[in-house]
């Protein structure tokens, strides 16, 4: 089954949960290429995320102009998934009615919904709990039949909202190689939205660097690695250098390591007092 | 590694399971045995005494006789089936409204507030006491008792789906608009076998109420029912037969419960294991 990857084109958007409050997203222009694999990297509360959130059509923005394959997004569609950080899967329903429930609200037959999640459950190397109650899997496992749910629909456009945040290295690790071997396979066009650099450098083909509050979109870098990308691969960890000293400047703080990036992001401290630091 | 962890788990709980599902079984039987010799011991007090004598139908012994006859040549069915009829339209009738009203109140959280005075206001209203209302509205007793049936059924239905409906995880909801579902589709797919569990639970109290008020709504006006057959039994002196009809009223009771609980088990999702 080929895909043909979703231009993805964003003018001018703005976002602000109140008229009186500051905008959380102020005149994001963005053009994503079919097929290509794109990294928002950020501080929490810089938006990245309420920027995923409008170009699926979960959120409307408060001005501008998204569409995908040049329709105007007005709402979710089926052509476009997201994943999220939780897999959210229902607690009454087994793996593989789980994996398959997107199609059921489409409406195709049975016959078609089973062979599809039957290959998808495949892909993400679930087969063998395809009647397995989903509260028995780890939450690698449940991440996995997320991304099978998503790829069942077999969608143009693929975006994930740090969808792997909550889970251990190992797994992490191999979720992220995976994810970005199926888009790379089925031309599928990939946004994720991470405040892991590592993650970013792993899976996407450029990374757009966020600032927060405004959150705008402050520099663009392009990471241009051959093949399977591994987290010691000097090559690999000379991007993330990279990637590293331009999300500091940016953000202007000395973040040493991830552990030091992911506990400023998730404490929420405020972005001026990160520039006093 | 997880696969082994729950091979353990499930040996663990076969091993506990046994002694504790066979106590359970005896304990119960204990408690029937309990009840039936106290039951025993009053109709041997109530045989000793003086006064007493004529009420000797209301032991064991006579019940059962009654009981056995009873169910032999149909009374026991003949009485049984206008109660379950009505139970069953007044439970329908509950659960129709009830059941659309929880969603709502459960979804709109001004709904609620403003329907919060007036509901438990009513609420606490004995359905018994619309009788006379009732009985005016509606062309037949039995029309009125459905009713009343109906009228204390609503609200445990209606507040257990509302409550079910409240905590509802607002990603499943997310989930489900981000592939895609329609509105009915939202229903079906994750908000009624979400609440499934709520919702019975729900039917379960209505069912309770509504079999409680079921017997005293008969006693006025109709000329069927279980209600009637205790007042019928009474007229005629005929002790042993109240009793059986007691004894069928607690035996129907038991079982239309159970059978709430097995569908509770049925639709739950929450499995500790």
């Amino acid at each position: 089954m080929a895909h043909a990857g979703s231009h993805v084109v964003v003018e001018n958007v703005s976002y602000r949960y109140h008229a009186r409050r500051p905008a959380v997203l102020d005149q994001i222009s963005l053009t994503i290429e079919p097929g290509c694999a794109t990294a928002m990297i950020g501080r929490s509360g810089c938006g990245k995320s309420t920027l995923l959130h409008l170009i699926a059509g979960l959120v409307k923005p408060s001005s501008g102009r998204i569409s995908i394959d040049g329709i105007a997004v007005t709402k979710p569609s089926r052509r476009w998934v997201m994943m999220f950080q939780s897999p959210s899967l229902y607690p009454w329903m087994n793996v593989t009615a789980n994996a398959g429930i997107g199609l059921k609200f489409a409406g195709l037959p049975p016959s078609e919904i089973a062979q599809r999640v039957g290959e998808a459950l495949e892909l993400v190397g679930l087969a063998g709990y395809a009647k397995s109650r989903v509260t028995e899997l780890s939450g690698g496992q449940q991440q996995r039949v997320a991304l099978a749910r998503s790829l069942v629909m077999q969608p143009d456009l693929l975006l994930l909202d740090e969808p792997f945040a909550a889970l251990d290295t190992f797994t992490r690790t191999s979720l992220q190689g995976d994810v970005r071997r199926i888009c790379k396979e089925r031309g599928i066009t990939l946004l994720l939205v991470t405040h892991d650099i590592d993650e970013a450098v792993i899976m996407a083909d450029r990374a757009l660097v966020m600032s927060a509050a405004p959150g705008k979109i402050q520099a663009m870098q392009a990471i241009r690695l051959a093949g399977p990308r591994e987290r010691d691969d000097p090559a690999v960890q000379q991007a993330v250098a990279a990637l590293r000293r331009r999300f500091e400047m940016i953000a202007g703080v000395q973040a040493t390591d991830d552990a030091s990036i992911a506990a400023s992001a998730t404490t929420d401290v405020g972005y001026p007092r990160m520039l006093q630091a | 590694m997880s696969a082994r962890a729950a091979t353990v788990d499930a040996a663990g709980e076969d091993r506990r399971r046994r002694p504790f599902f066979s106590s359970r079984f005896a304990f119960g039987l204990l408690g029937i045995l309990i009840l039936l010799g106290c039951w025993w011991v009053g109709g041997l007090v109530l045989l000793n005494s003086a006064s007493g004598q004529a009420f000797a139908g209301f032991a064991p012994g006579p019940t059962f006789a009654s009981f056995v006859k009873m169910l032999g040549n149909g009374a026991i069915l003949h009485a049984a089936l206008p109660s379950l009829g009505r139970i069953f339209g007044g439970l329908l009738v509950a659960i129709l409204l009830g059941v659309p009203l929880g969603i709502a109140l459960g979804r709109l959280p001004a709904l609620q507030k403003i329907t919060h005075v007036p509901f438990q206001f009513l609420r606490m209203i004995s359905p018994l006491s619309w009788m006379p209302i009732a009985v005016l509205a509606f062309p037949s007793w039995n029309g009125a008792i459905v009713f009343l049936i109906a009228a204390a059924a609503i609200w445990p239905v209606t507040f257990a789906t509302a409550n079910g409906v409240a905590k509802l995880d607002p990603a499943w909801l997310k989930l489900a608009r981000n592939l895609g579902a329609s509105l009915p589709h939202r229903l079906a797919f994750v908000i009624l076998p979400a609440i499934a569990q709520d919702m019975f639970t729900g039917i379960r109290l209505a069912l309770g109420v509504a079999w409680i008020v079921l017997v005293p709504a008969e006693y006025l006006g109709v000329s069927s029912g279980l209600g009637y057959a205790i007042n019928d039994a009474r007229d005629s002196l005929d002790y042993a037969q109240l009793t059986a009809i007691v004894l069928v009223i607690g035996i129907l009771g038991f079982s239309l419960d159970a059978i709430c609980l097995f569908l509770i088990r049925r639709v739950s999702y929450h499995h500790h294991s």
